[in-house]
């Protein structure tokens, strides 16, 4: 496997951690969305704002 | 026909010019990967959601014997990410990731995530760069995700801990800011955010401990396709928390603190209306532009507006004006007219300093800037109006007086040495280089405006 820039070992092993750990964030973010979705649209909406805010 | 000094890296081709036109050569060795990118519509499909710049077929005639030309879409001004504010460096790291995302659910993937792909078009990033695609092998985990950090995580994690000071490390290093440097520049507690941890600190402690490792070569480490998507978009998700802290700079409220009155301030504005509207520019160059009002005036009636000053924050603060009022024509950048960025990279040719980059015959607007230049930073009338009189045709610029409470402001630590800052020195150093076309004194006011044209 070579690589057109030089990507870093390390920064290529990371990925092997981090591709655990981003599945675990975004899952739990989206139950978060779920939750808020059902029980309280108004912090939802704060939330999606806050996102759109740069 | 002349070649872009900066396109050597790619070995699959290279940028070049002919009659002020942008092309492309494609080297036969990227050539079927191109044609498959076109006819599977991958490349229009990232046209059109406004993602990459577009492309025709080129109808000139070259001579390469091998290989395809295709002519590209131009841009209007070249800038650098050491030129950018907070808000455009977010813009851009994101536009990266979308395509990343993209070329991953399309079975490419990004092979460099330089900012240098990334241009602007008003205060919208898009990538210039068609040959940054290769197809993506099952399991190989992302080559620029370092780089990536480095260009873009990396400084916008720093800006987000109120360390602004690195916006123009790229200028020392092209390669980015490297990330064992951010690591200790960063406060101790960044160590509880978890992408800054994740992607900053042990990122960088990996790194080191792995620096010697070629493991990979033998195709140890392996990511599958659903991880290396969670991964990009676990950076969307992080990349777009990041914020700028909420501390003001002394520009910011300039027009709400100083000095101006309303009826001068009025005068000012019909002034450069009423000239911009004359002049109808093709390139406007707005010096020291603070909030940028007067930019936006002059985008009304001038094809291009540049909007520069040496404060990130207010440039911060002008991209979200300029694009929640959708005005697409204005590009501000940060920029120092006292230390404009110099050229760099290999024979300091690879990136052009940003005086070489300047239209020449530009309509330049210099307004509460000249008690800036000659009193703050000691140069004289004469030094201002060569400067100018090298990039514009027509200059509307405003004269502070000293008596002015911002002249006296600037004075209050300094020792008086200003004896020759007086309006007939003004006058007679710019007339050596321009012809006086209007004059008018702002009432009320310690300020007069001008209109020249070059001689």
């Amino acid at each position: 496997m070579l690589f057109y820039i030089d990507p870093g070992t390390g920064s290529l092993l990371i990925q092997m951690l981090l591709g655990a750990v981003a599945a675990v964030v975004l899952f739990y973010k989206r139950i978060v969305f779920f939750f808020l979705k059902i029980f309280n649209k108004k912090k939802l909406n704060e939330k999606l704002e806050n996102q759109n805010e740069d | 026909m002349k070649t872009e000094n900066s396109s050597f890296r790619d070995r699959d081709g290279f940028v070049f010019y002919s009659n002020a036109e942008v092309f492309r050569f494609i080297k036969p060795t990227y050539l079927s990967t191109f044609n498959e990118m076109v006819n599977n519509g991958f490349l229009s499909k990232l046209i059109e959601k406004k993602y990459l710049v577009n492309y025709e077929e080129s109808a000139e005639e070259f001579n390469f014997t091998e290989g395809k030309v295709i002519k590209q879409e131009k841009i209007n001004f070249i800038s650098y990410p050491y030129e950018w504010s907070f808000y455009q460096l977010k813009k851009a790291a994101l536009l990266t990731l979308k395509i990343q995302l993209f070329c991953l659910e399309n079975g490419y993937s990004l092979k460099d995530a330089s900012s240098f792909n990334i241009q602007f078009k008003g205060t919208n990033p898009i990538f210039i760069d068609t040959l940054s695609f290769e197809k993506y092998v099952e399991g190989k985990p992302w080559s620029a995700y370092r780089q990536f950090c480095q260009h873009f995580f990396a400084p916008l994690v720093l800006q987000s801990y109120g360390i602004d000071k690195l916006n123009k490390y790229l200028i020392e290093n092209i390669e980015g800011v490297p990330l064992d440097l951010c690591a200790s520049i960063l406060p101790f507690y960044s160590k509880l955010n978890l992408s800054v941890y994740l992607h900053i600190h042990l990122n960088s402690k990996f790194e080191k401990k792995h620096k010697e490792d070629l493991s990979f070569k033998n195709k140890k480490i392996a990511v599958n396709k659903s991880k290396l998507i969670s991964i990009i978009k676990y950076l969307i998700y992080n990349t777009e928390k990041l914020k700028l802290p909420k501390n003001k700079t002394n520009w910011t409220d300039y027009y709400k603190e100083f000095t101006y009155n309303e009826a001068n301030f009025r005068e000012k504005k019909i002034f450069i209306e009423k000239n911009t509207a004359l002049i109808k520019p093709e390139f406007t160059i707005d010096c020291g532009s603070n909030t940028g009002v007067f930019s936006e005036i002059a985008s009304i009636y001038s094809s291009n507006v540049l909007s520069f000053d040496f404060d990130s924050s207010v440039i911060h603060q002008q991209c979200k004006v300029f694009s929640s009022k959708k005005i697409s024509n204005v590009l501000p950048l940060v920029q120092d007219l006292c230390q404009p960025s110099p050229s760099i990279g290999w024979w300091n040719k690879e990136r052009k300093s940003f005086l070489e980059r300047l239209p020449e015959n530009s309509c330049t607007l210099a307004l509460a800037l000249i008690h800036h230049l000659v009193l703050s930073n000691n140069l004289t009338f004469n030094m201002v109006a060569e400067l100018f009189a090298s990039f514009s045709k027509n200059l509307l610029i405003e004269f502070v007086t000293k008596e002015d409470p911002q002249s006296q402001r600037l004075l209050v630590s300094k020792k008086d040495i200003f004896d020759d800052y007086t309006q007939f020195n003004f006058e007679k150093s710019f007339s050596e280089h321009f012809k006086l076309v209007e004059k008018s004194e702002l009432t009320d006011s310690t300020r007069v405006m001008f209109f020249y044209t070059k001689k």
